[in-house]
């Protein structure tokens, strides 16, 4: 049988008991640059990364190498298995490329050996230099005060209000309707805790032109889903869920990096997703979106297709994003509403639309939506993804 | 030496100096070890024209972090050089009512050197 994905470059560093002046960015970007160049590949013609566990930057690893490397990725990966990673490096490479979720996939090892630990660079404020992050956002941004995420998603906000007709007036709409919808939800952080106009004006700014009310309470929880082969009859307790489409887009970890703040990288992942599930955006009854801010759900519904950018203020006036409207967003609640319990609240946006799909919603149930859309974002909104589910009959 | 070294040694003297791609012929900001355009590319540094247009901006009211709430509030912006389209974070005073499309001039402050702008008179 023809394979679907074959080995096309190489890169070696013979090895050495020291490096000298390595970190292990550096040392990754050597290898990789190796690689590609034996391929015959330019860093734009790469649009998957995998890479270990890496030491410089802890967080969101895989989007700092995609970025320090002038990746544009649909794909991103880390695998931390011991000496099995590289092995299976190569195979989550082939799996990507057989789902077409990437057409070239960067495995990536890299490990110095110092004899001297490296200095951290450019941190000069106490905060900074307690701050492990040996990143370039270690570096660029957090002594500036650039850290936390709130200011990014205020830049954000501000290149959407100026893009989509959207006001202060439409970031109190979507928080009002995020905390009536938790009220039907006995399950939500904010189940007992509406809030006013008033208590909303009343807000602190936090970083313009977002106030603590525009954003999510941190809290606890956790999710978990089991993606199963569809040939297989399914035992399990709600309809199985049908993953239609899926896509990805990181083009950037900082947000002083974005390729365009008036259109995201989010973009494309969903429209990678709605290509894939070969449905159109107004075919969705019911969309999950990541309103880690107030101001995301109206860049969602222009980034997801759902309606032209100019015009996502005055739909959302004429149609509202509740139960009563042709498009509900987030039902249960939505992180504004039902909580952000960090990594999983991402998770908790799949769990939910899959019970909307199944019926299983209870008290928050929006008739019997057949076709559902979930989108989620992450870093500073570096890192994007889109999932198109469908309760199939049969 | 960190890739990043020229940039800081510059700005110590008050001057913009960029990591420039030859094969993009634009400026590799932030500076790194290899070139994020091609893996055939001379990479070398200039000085540069410390004028930039801002891309967004936002004044931090609130920070989690104690050595930055006493700081508040103070602005952020993201800006890209006219020379090289070099993207930087850079921190502005808050009374600056700064907006995308404003013209500024970036200057450095402070020891070790951070990145500010100004409205461009």
């Amino acid at each position: 049988m023809r394979a679907r994905a074959r080995i096309t470059g190489v890169g070696e560093i013979a090895p050495t008991r020291y490096t000298e002046g390595e970190t292990v960015t550096t040392f990754v970007a050597r290898v990789a640059h190796l690689a590609m160049t034996d391929a015959g590949l330019e860093p734009g013609d790469v649009d998957g990364l995998i890479v270990q566990n890496l030491a410089d930057a802890p967080f969101m690893g895989a989007s700092v190498m995609a970025e320090y490397l002038g990746l544009s990725a649909t794909y991103l990966d880390m695998v931390d298995l011991g000496g099995a990673s590289a092995g299976v490096m190569v195979v989550r490479a082939m799996a990507a490329v057989h789902a077409g979720l990437a057409d070239h996939v960067l495995c990536v090892t890299a490990v110095p050996n110092e004899r001297v630990a490296p200095r951290a660079v450019g941190m000069p404020s106490t905060a900074a230099a307690g701050y492990k992050n040996r990143s370039a956002q270690g570096e660029w941004d957090v002594p500036l005060g650039a850290t936390g995420g709130t200011f990014a998603y205020a830049m954000l906000a501000q290149a959407t209000m100026a893009r989509c007709g959207v006001t202060g007036e439409h970031l109190w709409q979507i928080v009002d309707t995020a905390r009536t919808n938790a009220s039907r939800n006995p399950a939500a952080l904010l189940f007992d805790q509406p809030i006013t106009r008033d208590e909303y004006d009343a807000s602190p700014p936090t970083c313009s032109p977002l106030r603590e009310a525009d954003s999510i309470v941190s809290c606890a929880g956790a999710g978990a889903v089991v993606v199963s082969r569809a040939t297989l009859r399914s035992n399990g307790a709600g309809s199985p869920i049908s993953i239609l489409g899926a896509g990805e887009r990181h083009a950037h970890r900082g947000i002083a990096q974005i390729p365009d703040i008036a259109v995201s990288p989010n973009a494309d992942a969903c429209r990678r997703a709605f290509a894939m599930a070969g449905v159109a955006p107004a075919d969705i009854e019911v969309a999950h979106v990541y309103d880690a801010f107030s101001s995301l759900v109206p860049r969602a519904l222009a980034e997801g297709g759902f309606v032209a950018a100019p015009e996502v203020g005055a739909w959302m006036t004429a149609h509202g994003l509740g139960s009563e409207s042709p498009l509900p967003v987030n039902p249960f609640g939505g992180l504004l509403g039902a909580g952000h319990a960090g990594v999983a609240a991402g998770m908790s946006l799949v769990t939910s639309l899959v019970h909307q799909l199944q019926g299983r919603a209870g008290p928050v149930q929006v008739g019997l939506p057949r076709l559902g859309f979930v989108n989620s974002t992450g870093g500073e909104m570096s890192t994007n993804v889109a999932l198109v589910l469908a309760r199939e009959e049969g | 030496m960190a890739a990043s070294d020229p940039f800081w040694a510059a700005a110590a003297e008050g001057r913009l100096n960029l990591q420039w791609s030859t094969a993009a012929d634009r400026a590799v900001q932030y500076p790194r070890s290899v070139s994020p355009y091609a893996v055939d590319d001379a990479v070398e540094w200039r000085a540069v024209t410390p004028r930039a247009v801002v891309l967004a901006s936002t004044i931090v009211h609130r920070h989690s972090h104690p050595e930055f709430q006493v700081l508040c509030p103070f602005g952020l912006a993201v800006v890209e050089t006219e020379a090289g389209s070099a993207r930087l974070m850079a921190r502005f005073d808050a009374s600056l009512d700064l907006h995308p499309g404003d013209s500024v001039d970036i200057e450095f402050r402070g020891e070790p050197p951070m990145v500010w702008v100004t409205r461009t008179e």
